[in-house]
């Protein structure tokens, strides 16, 4: 039995923490409960325990840093942004500060519906895998306007990926924004979706998301994501996913840049024969925060999960992986690899990583590890040996690193945009070194 | 071409390279032989740049310039390539994009137009014909997965493509089989020409009956300590290095005095 603390006298709380609470406290009783309970209990918890401090393990080294001492307000209500999808052909939906704007036709056998819309039967589902792990999570459970569910029938091979594209805005005042996802897989069904996260403007936000995705027998899920926020941008993500027997889950999580990046992905195998594969790349920029939390239960026999994840992470920047498999009692014939590997890029570059296995089931097979380098000299002079000089060197050892990771992104106007992206930068400056290169 | 002239060096405070003095012209092949230890790859490492040697006197002129002022991507573009004894892998970076981006390094500095991809292919092609390269080693990331013999053939094929004006070879002969040291010595002596000169370091006289060398050097404990024609290279095989007076106990003793 667990303690319940006592209640954050209000003096102690910070600007940020009353901010959001007197705002989710003043709209909680208008706010639609679309069948879920969660709501107040999610406020209950939030007012008992405040925003995650640093003296929660899970948060011990991913502070949210100084804007906590900042009053956060709501954005400015109706605000409506034209966003193309990658694809032109994709399910597409635009969600700006967190509200879903308007809702795209879907193929036959998917439904997309505002939670606010949608009947208990899908609306009770919202919460039922995650909704007050931590004070962020329950402060989106309390707090969302309106989210979306997205339903798909059993045996629907959906042909177009679901595009979701996140946008926070921020002009002037410092601006917080939740969005709530609870994404509904039949039986033998297939479904790809892309979360895109981007932001405009200048002044500090911060975005509070949750997915929650249900992948039914048989069926699979692909799922990939991109960050690409602005430098005073912040965001604390949450994706949940549970799977039913013989499902599969494929997680693309790419972070390409975002003051504050927390992402916190948790994945039951609740049925048998479930396989997760879960990849990640991120990159903390310098003077930039990037934090992934990746939590998977087995919990039934025969499960396999490959988690694979790396960093790059910049002079001055910092970045966290702290990665758990659960091998439960009864999951026999478990196959679980976890694999965190960081790039360390100047000698103020951090990284802190914790990888680790809990196995509480006979036969299984289980591995992880972790590394922390730098770029490797001799490789450097081998590049330098040949006429490329070292600065050029470096980015190619860099994207080298990161592109084996990109390559595996299952969808591919996502792995277009991430290759043109990180390796573009590159690209221009071979044309720029060579040209250097007359001069000398 | 290259002129060295009284070179000292030192690695983690030890003097490894005690004076050595060695003058190439053009399309001259000169071999360095010599025990283990006896700084053959430390003269390479200096020549070429590599970080960790200091150069504590003498000097290095390549075609004019002050070799040792250059970094050693600015060496490599004005000609000096180094093949490597232990050729580095390089994982996620395609042997194809890395040689491109080296010939187009080269080929800027010369004031000459960069190849496009298709260009390049073309050329990386028939280079990779004459020395015999599986042409799917060219399109796979640099030397990941290559056979030690794969990977010494990889450097010669780098060197075709560079076309240097000095080629120092760090025993590439080393860790071949006789079929294999036969290829990479038969693509070494098709880039001979009288513009272009190389330096091979070895330990074996074997290699130099594939290579022929106009000048053969014995370095023992950084200095060289008898130069000849290829007949030297002939009596150190018969005789050992006792027969030019490096002795089992050459080395120890050098250390000591």
């Amino acid at each position: 039995m667990t303690t319940m603390p006592s209640a954050i006298p209000p003096q102690r709380r910070s600007k940020l923490e009353a901010s959001l609470l007197s705002a989710i406290a003043e709209r909680v009783g208008a706010l639609s409960t679309n069948g879920s309970p969660w709501r107040e209990p999610a406020l209950h918890f939030l007012q008992q325990n405040g925003l995650p401090a640093r003296t929660e393990e899970a948060f011990r080294f991913s502070p949210i840093g100084a804007v906590s001492e900042q009053v956060f307000v709501a954005p400015t209500e109706g605000l409506v942004l034209q966003v193309a999808p990658l694809e032109r052909a994709a399910i597409s939906l635009v969600f700006v500060n967190g509200i879903p704007q308007a809702l795209p036709v879907t193929p036959k056998g998917v439904v997309i519906v505002r939670l606010s819309e949608a009947g208990a039967a899908v609306g009770s589902k919202v919460g039922s895998l995650i909704h007050q792990q931590d004070g962020w999570v329950a402060a989106n459970t309390a707090g969302y306007a309106d989210g979306i569910a997205v339903v798909v029938d059993d045996a629907t091979e959906v042909a177009q990926a679901l595009e979701m594209t996140f946008v926070q805005t921020a002009e002037s005042a410092a601006t917080y924004s939740a969005s709530r996802v609870v994404i509904l897989v039949g039986h033998g069904s297939k479904l790809s979706v892309v979360e895109r996260h981007l932001s405009v403007g200048d002044a500090k936000s911060l975005s509070n998301q949750v997915v929650e995705c249900f992948v039914g027998a048989g069926s699979t899920v692909n799922h990939s994501r991109w960050t690409e926020l602005g430098d005073e941008a912040h965001q604390v993500a949450a994706t949940a996913v549970s799977l039913s027997d013989g499902a599969s889950y494929y997680s693309f999580a790419l972070n390409h840049r975002g003051k504050y990046v927390r992402h916190d992905l948790q994945v039951r195998l609740k049925g048998r024969h479930a396989s997760a594969t879960l990849d990640g790349l991120y990159y903390g920029r310098t003077g930039q925060l990037v934090d992934n939390h990746v939590r998977v239960w087995h919990e039934a026999p025969e499960g396999s999960t490959k988690e694979c994840y790396r960093g790059v992470v910049e002079n001055q920047g910092k970045g966290v992986f702290d990665g758990i498999i659960y091998v439960c009692k009864g999951a026999m014939k478990t196959d679980a690899r976890q694999e965190n590997r960081n790039l360390l890029l100047g000698p103020e570059a951090v990284v802190y990583t914790k990888p680790h296995l809990e196995i509480d089931a006979d036969d299984v097979a289980c591995s992880h590890g972790a590394t922390v380098g730098q770029l490797d000299e001799n490789q450097l002079f081998y590049l330098q040996a040949r006429g490329i000089d070292a600065a050029l060197g470096r980015e190619l050892l860099t994207w080298a690193f990161a592109k084996e990771i990109v390559e595996r992104c299952p969808y591919a106007p996502l792995r277009a945009l991430a290759t043109a992206k990180l390796e573009g930068k590159l690209r221009d400056e071979v044309a720029a070194t060579l040209t250097e290169g007359l001069s000398v | 071409m290259l002129k060295i002239d009284n070179l000292q060096a030192k690695v983690f405070e030890r003097p490894i390279l005690k004076g050595i003095s060695l003058n190439i012209g053009p399309g001259e092949v000169h071999a360095i032989m010599g025990p283990n230890g006896s700084g053959k790859s430390t003269l390479a490492g200096v020549l070429s740049g590599r970080p960790g040697y200091e150069v504590t006197g003498g000097s290095a002129t390549f075609v004019g310039e002050d070799l040792l002022a250059l970094t050693p991507e600015e060496r490599a573009r004005r000609g000096l390539f180094l093949g490597f004894q232990y050729p580095v892998e390089l994982p996620g970076v395609s042997n194809l994009y890395f040689l491109k981006a080296a010939v187009n390094a080269v080929r800027r500095h010369r004031g000459e137009d960069e190849l496009d991809a298709m260009d390049f292919l073309v050329l990386a092609r028939e280079k990779a014909k004459l020395l015999g390269l599986d042409e799917g080693l060219v399109q796979r990331a640099v030397n990941v997965g290559f056979s030690g013999g794969e990977k010494k053939r990889n450097e010669i094929f780098q060197m075709a493509l560079l076309e240097p004006k000095l080629a120092i070879l760090d025993e590439i002969d080393s860790g071949l089989d006789i079929d294999a040291l036969r290829v990479v010595s038969e693509g070494v002596n098709r880039l001979r020409s009288p513009e272009r000169s190389v330096l091979l370091i070895t330990h074996y006289q074997r290699l130099l009956d594939y290579i022929k060398p106009d000048h053969v050097h014995v370095l023992a404990a950084g200095q060289i300590v008898r130069s000849g024609g290829p007949d030297l290279a002939e009596l150190l095989e018969k005789d050992g290095y006792a027969a030019v007076g490096v002795g089992e106990n050459y080395q120890a003793a050098q250390v000591l005095a």
